[in-house]
């Protein structure tokens, strides 16, 4: 059972060391690479499958109990985050397979690649912060390894704006740890919890406050998300679907571990606040991606938008409201991966990301219209998908809780979704493409890429018409969450 | 059919995929034997998300079957009549597909007895409205209308979806019958006035009411069996559905009265004005339907007991005498290729079949005798005349009903009856499909007109639904005032008919402000969006890297200080002055950082800032090594050697190259800047304090060193941390350590090779030395090994002694920076084991892999095993440890070594043969 709770990162750890020793041999490295991510996959599903019938699984590692060694602990939703991350990883790989905007090779693209994905595993399943801080730094050398591998400029300037901001939050969690552990002498999240039942709770909230904002940094949230904007949309396909899909998640989990499990004593003015920085969020975003022509841009900004809702639910400082965020979270990964390599795939079709500069997809290619619109209405919050039970589970809790400014501001956010999601439906389907002679790319290999997007399509419908296992699998979560995994 | 056409081609057969009809036909016969049978109501209840509290729950009683008829009933005709009038047109086969999934969602939402299965299907019949009001999607003014509709419907259903949340949130279920039948214990429920304006919105939207009136003409873009069926008889009835549904509730209630009166009375009489500005037959339609949802909406406000029914007798003549009407229009538009009133004339002669089904219909519009149309809107007026408390409502009444009397008249009348010259000269009847839908849904009007009987019993339920009770004969007998009131509708009908004309042309002089006009608003919501949305977003995002930092940081502190704020008082611990040596070191250390740190600020030259902030990082090892934690301390000083080595050979490169170009900086921005950093400072040292001050658990650390020798078999506890207690934080690491290496091969490429310009001095390499480099070069062949050796003795002392794999993997980085420096980077690296990359990969998987045998013993994974291992003349101590701390050795050796050597190669010359550039052992393609 040890070995299961580890397989999530030992797996990829091995994949990504292995594979780039042989970074002399392209083919027999991503052979290698698809081997070692379906070896995740299947240890993922089957360590979702343990915890979801034999409970929560945990381990101290090195052999020394609980507050002393680093546990890891694999409960609902660290196992549910695991499966979802090991399936983004699998979706991304199979579509690097394809020819629509895929990574250009290099030796360092796979280890770089399973190194993310391993410590996007290790942030979901580790019980203690500063191990969390480990991976979040594995996380961030290979998010910059990925986001620089291609060396142009624009990459590189989108590198650095990344690399510094992120490293102020990373800075940030670092002395938040710090001081968190001068103050109660533990790192591990169950005796973290329990030292913060002994300490005044608004004693304790500046350093927690220190942590949550390196959370916030990382998840995207107003008004510290500057660095996604400027470096998403420079990124291939795949991997801009792993980042958009898994990393600001990271930091909304990590932020709901913290605030809605560990520091679940923290002062309702800071959840008060926090309420409010989820509002901005989702309204600046949006607003962003009403603003661009760029469907990766405009992706990018509804990535923000979206991480207002997930932020709200925690802010609610409810059951309810972590049920709603477990969910939305789930959903969104899904939905958003998909919907960027879907934008490879039209604009492997138009030519173009501009809106501006493509069109005529409705008429020629209905199937991928079809299947834009799956992953599109859902983020919109289009019932029945699971987009519109994320938002139905947070919206309800706000008005339940009679937080009317905010539930306003959420269900406007949806009208300006919706208005920025029908830019591109008119702009790369509907309208006409500006070239007169323009025909969708024959020869095109795009088998894997319509594997990959059909496979999550299918995915959030099966979410959507059967929601009921995701909200008993996040009520579950959230009920492990409150008096810490411990 | 037999008419002579003056074109020789025969009208196009009808598509094949009329066949369809037969699905609805066949659940409109289902859905009648159920009512013929007294099954009504039929109840289906499968769990569906219980969790949500979300059941499939559908209910069919008489007010859902009403609609549910008229969705199959139509439906049928619709699709019989879409096969005539989509003939050959492209992607027809979209469009009926498009139109079963409408249908099902439609069946779905007024069956659905759970508020939020209804919601889903309400947001489904939006989404296939908007595809469908799409369909000619190559206009710009169709994806106009389809946006419009989308945008209002869609915005709309938000709406709704807060006020059905709230609805059950106050009813505590979802259930609409159980949430009815409880209605008086919720009603007086704070929030449920609010839920009533939310689902007054979203009703209003669906329903094109006022002030969201104005997207139903706009949808007229959608090919006409679009518009007949979903904007005038199917889902622009959903709002009112909802309304009726929700009255038994709320009938009684003050507020839901006056809302539904006085906006749906505003809405029948402004559409009925609107029509005369039209010369469009399909907008005039469209207006006309406006003022029906208006007059529907209206009814279910009414008090008293009539109103109800004639609410449902009205609903089913609309939809049987307007859908025949917009397929009549259609015809005409098929026929013609216009639809303006001014072009059309005389059409009957050529087109006999439609315009008898176009008369009829009209009729049924006008209000004429034996008609339904006549039926219901006696019906209306009776239940109108029921209640005292409305009488306006009543000459609104007239007047809308003598503005139907002329529209039906300029819909018919004018354009297959005015004998002035024929105009267009081609036109000729089409196909059979397309002109007996309107015949026979026309006739069945005039037959319900003479025996409405037929239907009495099927609207007197659906009224009761409603939760009024008055049947259908005992509104009808009651004429005293009615055949007076009808001609005099009648005559002001006529006088509106013939002076419809005149009409447009004054209407003209009256425009109303913009400020008045709903589509303006929404016009200047369309603009405004991307407008605002341009400017914050270029203000939030301006692309400057210096000013997102100040956002971050700025927020944080204010966060903070938020916090602090309203936190208790900060407690700085006491301070206590003692002068010891150690003391003096700690305050030296301490004043050193302090005065390098300002330097670092204060110096412009970048090379000289890079050494002054390596000061920083030596000095705090030093106040690391006053305080007592030498391993730290050696890190410290060996990580910040490597680090000013690889920076220094970065920034060597990039001057030589002339890529800085240093920006002049107002004054007011280093200031703020200054003030922000010392900001940041403070508080960073003033929590520091706080967090200092608490009585921390000392558990942890005094546990860490009383186990580290019996149980660890270490006595360096530092070493015994890294490698053991928290040896996966440091496997971690060393992935990280690994993975920065592989992640800058990339980049330290790019700057060797990228700008390698013609006439980029070459520094000196490793031949042609000068006679001190010489001397270097000698010293350095000698201390490689020495180094190499000694790091070795600290790895393996470690776990006992200061040291241990990651001090001794710096040491041996060092050496083999020395050696680049002296003998140039490749010369380093070929002397690394493996290779820097493969040693760093295989090194680490060798850390990794000394945790696993524990696994086998099903102990947790690192958890070390230790044994010794004779050799005959002694006893070698060997664990799982030493394998752990020899892999960080190497991965640190490998990866900061090859990243070191990397860097300072960025700055040497090239040689001219392209494969000596990058070695086999390289992370390159």
């Amino acid at each position: 059972m040890i070995a299961l709770l580890l397989s999530p990162i030992l797996v990829p750890l091995v994949t990504a060391l292995s594979t780039s020793l042989l970074a002399a041999r392209p083919v027999a490295q991503r052979r290698l690479g698809l081997v070692g991510i379906t070896a995740f996959f299947a240890c993922a599903a089957a360590l979702l499958a343990h915890v979801a019938t034999e409970g929560t699984l945990r381990a101290s590692m090195g052999g020394w109990p609980a507050p002393f060694g680093i546990e890891l602990v694999a409960d609902p939703l660290g196992a549910a985050m695991v499966l979802i991350t090991a399936l983004m990883g699998a979706s991304a790989l199979v579509f690097q397979l394809s020819d629509a905007d895929a990574a250009p090779s290099a030796p360092s693209l796979e280890p770089l690649v399973h190194a993310m994905l391993a410590a996007v595993s290790g942030a979901f399943l580790t019980g203690d912060i500063f191990n969390l801080y480990v991976w979040f730094e594995l996380m961030l050398v290979s998010s910059l390894g990925l986001l620089a591998y291609r060396t142009a400029t624009r990459q590189l300037d989108a590198t650095l704006k990344y690399f510094v901001l992120n490293t102020v939050g990373t800075l940030l969690l670092l002395v938040g740890i710090a001081y968190l552990h001068a103050a109660t002498g533990h790192l591990g999240f169950g005796a973290l919890s329990e030292a913060a039942r002994d300490h005044d709770a608004l004693r304790l909230a500046p350093f927690v406050v220190m942590v949550a904002l390196a959370f916030l940094v990382k998840a995207g949230a107003f008004p510290l998300y500057a660095w996604l904007p400027a470096s998403y949309h420079t990124l291939p396909a795949p991997l801009l679907a792993l980042f958009a899909g898994l990393l600001t998640k990271v930091g909304v989990y990590a932020l709901l571990r913290v605030l809605g499990g560990v520091f679940v004593l923290t002062p309702s003015l800071v959840f008060e606040a926090l309420g409010w920085v989820a509002a901005a969020t989702m309204l600046f975003g949006v607003l962003g991606a009403a603003y661009h022509w760029d469907v990766r841009r405009i992706l990018a900004f509804h990535i923000i938008s979206q991480i207002g809702y997930m932020l709200l639910g925690i802010a609610l400082a409810s059951r309810e409201g972590h049920v709603g965020t477990v969910f939305y979270v789930i959903h969104h990964i899904v939905v958003k991966a998909n919907l960027f390599l879907i934008a490879a795939i039209i604009f492997r079709h138009t030519g173009s990301y501009d809106l501006r500069r493509s069109g005529g997809l409705y008429a020629v290619r209905p199937g991928l219209a079809a299947l834009f619109a799956i992953p599109a209405l859902s983020l919109v919050g289009i019932p029945p998908l699971s987009g519109f039970w994320a938002k139905l589970l947070v919206v309800r809790e706000t008005l339940a809780q009679g937080r009317w400014g905010l539930a306003a501001i959420a269900l406007f956010v949806g009208l300006l979704t919706l208005y920025s999601m029908a830019k591109i439906w008119f702009g790369a389907f509907w309208k006409k493409h500006p070239d007169e002679g323009w025909r969708p790319a024959e020869g095109a290999h795009l088998g894997p890429a319509y594997l990959a997007t059909g496979a999550l399509a299918l995915v959030t419908l099966y979410l959507g018409l059967a929601p009921e296992g995701l909200v008993r699998l996040a009520e579950l979560a959230s009920a492990e969450l409150v008096g810490g995994p411990r | 059919m037999s008419e002579p056409t003056t074109t020789p081609t025969p009208p196009p057969p009808p598509s094949r995929l009329g066949w369809l009809a037969l699905l609805p036909l066949a659940l409109f016969a289902l859905a009648l034997r159920a009512f013929l049978r007294g099954d009504v109501p039929l109840e289906v209840r499968h769990a569906w998300i219980p969790s949500v509290g979300v059941e499939a729950a559908f209910r069919l009683d008489a007010l859902a079957l009403v609609l549910v008829l008229l969705i199959t009933g139509i439906g049928t005709l619709v699709f019989v009549y879409a096969a005539g009038y989509m003939a050959g047109v492209k992607h027809r086969g979209r469009l009926f597909a498009l139109l079963v999934a409408f249908m099902v969602a439609m069946l779905g939402c007024v069956t659905a007895d759970d508020v939020i299965l209804l919601f889903v299907f309400w947001e489904l019949t939006s989404v296939t409205s908007f595809l469908l009001v799409g369909f000619k999607h190559e206009y710009e003014t169709s994806r106009k209308s389809a946006q419009q509709a989308l945008m209002i419907t869609g915005g709309g259903g938000l709406v709704l979806l807060a006020g059905v949340l709230l609805l059950a949130h106050a009813a505590g279920t979802t259930s609409l019958q159980a949430m009815l039948a409880s209605a008086p214990a919720w009603a007086e429920h704070p929030v449920v006035r609010g839920a009533l304006t939310c689902v007054f919105i979203g009703a209003f939207t669906k329903s094109a009411q006022f002030p969201f009136h104005f997207w139903l003409p706009g949808a007229m873009a959608a090919p006409t069996p679009v518009s007949a069926y979903l904007h005038s008889a199917t889902m622009v009835k959903l709002g009112v559905y909802l309304l009726a549904r929700l009255h038994p509730a709320f009938g009684d209630d003050r507020f839901w009265q006056l809302t539904l009166v006085s906006v749906g009375g505003f809405t029948s009489v402004w559409g009925m004005l609107l029509t005369i500005r039209e010369r469009d037959l399909k907008r005039i339609l469209a207006w006309s339907t406006v003022s029906a949802l208006g007059t529907l909406v209206m009814l279910i406000g009414l008090p008293g007991e009539g109103a109800a029914t004639a609410a449902a007798a009205f609903l089913l003549a609309h939809a049987l005498y307007k859908a025949p009407l917009f397929f009549v229009a259609g015809n005409v538009d098929l026929a013609t290729g216009t639809r303006l009133i001014d072009e059309l004339s005389g059409l009957g002669r050529k087109m006999p079949f439609t315009s008898a089904a176009g008369w009829i219909a009209g009729l049924s519009m006008a209000g004429i005798p034996l008609s339904f149309g006549y039926v219901a809107k006696d019906v209306i007026k009776a239940a109108k005349a029921d209640t005292d408390l409305f009488q306006w409502v009543a000459y609104a009444g007239a007047f809308v009903s003598a503005a139907s009397f002329a529209a039906a008249g300029i819909a018919t009348a004018r354009i297959f009856w005015r004998k002035r010259p024929l105009r267009p000269e081609h036109a000729r009847e089409g196909s059979i499909a397309t002109w007996l839908p309107p015949l026979l849904v026309a006739s069945l009007g005039i037959v319900f007109g003479l025996f409405p009987e037929r239907v009495e019993s099927l609207l007197t339920e659906a009224a009761q639904a409603m939760g009024s009770a008055a049947s259908m004969e005992e509104l009808l007998t009651d004429d005293s005032a009615s055949l007076s009131a009808l001609a005099m509708i009648i005559a002001l009908g006529v006088a509106l008919f013939l002076g419809w004309d005149r009409l447009h042309r004054v209407q003209r002089h009256f425009r109303l402000p913009r400020v008045y006009q709903a589509a303006a608003w929404y016009e200047a919501m369309m603009v405004g969006i991307p407008a605002v949305a341009s400017r914050v977003t270029r203000r939030l995002q301006m692309g400057h890297l210096s000013t997102y930092t100040a956002f971050v940081l700025v927020f944080a502190l204010a966060a903070l200080g938020y916090v602090v704020a309203h936190g208790p008082a900060l407690r700085v611990p006491p301070f206590e002055l003692a002068l010891g040596p150690t003391e003096l070191a700690v305050a030296g250390a301490t004043l050193a950082i302090l005065c390098a740190s300002v330097a670092v600020c204060v110096v412009r030259d970048s090379f000289v800032m890079l050494l002054v902030s390596g000061l920083v990082g030596l000095a705090c090892a030093l106040l690391f090594l006053f305080l007592g934690a030498p391993d730290v301390a050696f890190t410290q000083f060996t990580v910040e050697v490597a680090f000013v080595v690889v920076l220094a050979s970065i920034l060597l490169r990039v001057r030589r190259l002339d890529l800085v170009v240093a920006p002049k900086l107002p004054r007011w921005h280093t200031l703020s800047r200054a003030l922000l950093s010392l900001g940041v400072g403070a508080a960073v040292a003033a929590l520091m304090l706080v967090g200092a001050s608490f009585e921390q658990d000392p558990s942890l650390t005094e546990y860490f060193s009383s186990r580290s020798v019996p149980d660890a078999h270490g006595r360096n506890v530092v070493n015994v941390v890294l490698v053991d207690f928290r040896a996966v934080d440091t496997l971690g690491e060393i992935i990280v350590v690994t993975l920065t290496f592989i992640a800058a091969v990339p980049l330290l490429r790019l700057l060797r090779e990228r700008w390698r310009g013609p006439d980029a001095p070459l520094r000196r390499g490793a031949r042609g030395m000068s006679p001190k480099a010489h001397i270097f070069d000698v010293a350095v062949r000698g201390l490689y090994p020495i180094l190499l050796a000694s790091s070795v003795v600290i790895l393996l002392r470690g776990h006992n002694e200061p040291g241990g794999g990651f001090i001794a993997g710096m040491v041996a980085v060092a050496a083999t920076s020395m050696l680049s420096v002296a003998r140039g980077a490749r010369a380093a690296l070929a002397k690394m084991p493996l290779g820097p990359h493969r040693l760093a990969a295989t090194s680490a998987l060798l850390s990794l892999a000394s945790g696993l045998p524990a696994l086998f013993l099903g102990e947790p994974f690192m958890t070390h095993l230790w044994g010794t291992l004779p050799l005959g003349f002694t006893e070698l101590d060997v664990s799982t440890v030493l394998v752990f701390d020899v892999g960080v050795y190497g991965a640190v050796w490998g990866a900061l070594g090859g990243l070191c050597a990397r860097a300072i190669e960025v700055d040497e010359p090239h040689r001219d043969d392209p494969s000596t550039v990058t070695g086999a052992e390289e992370v390159t393609p």
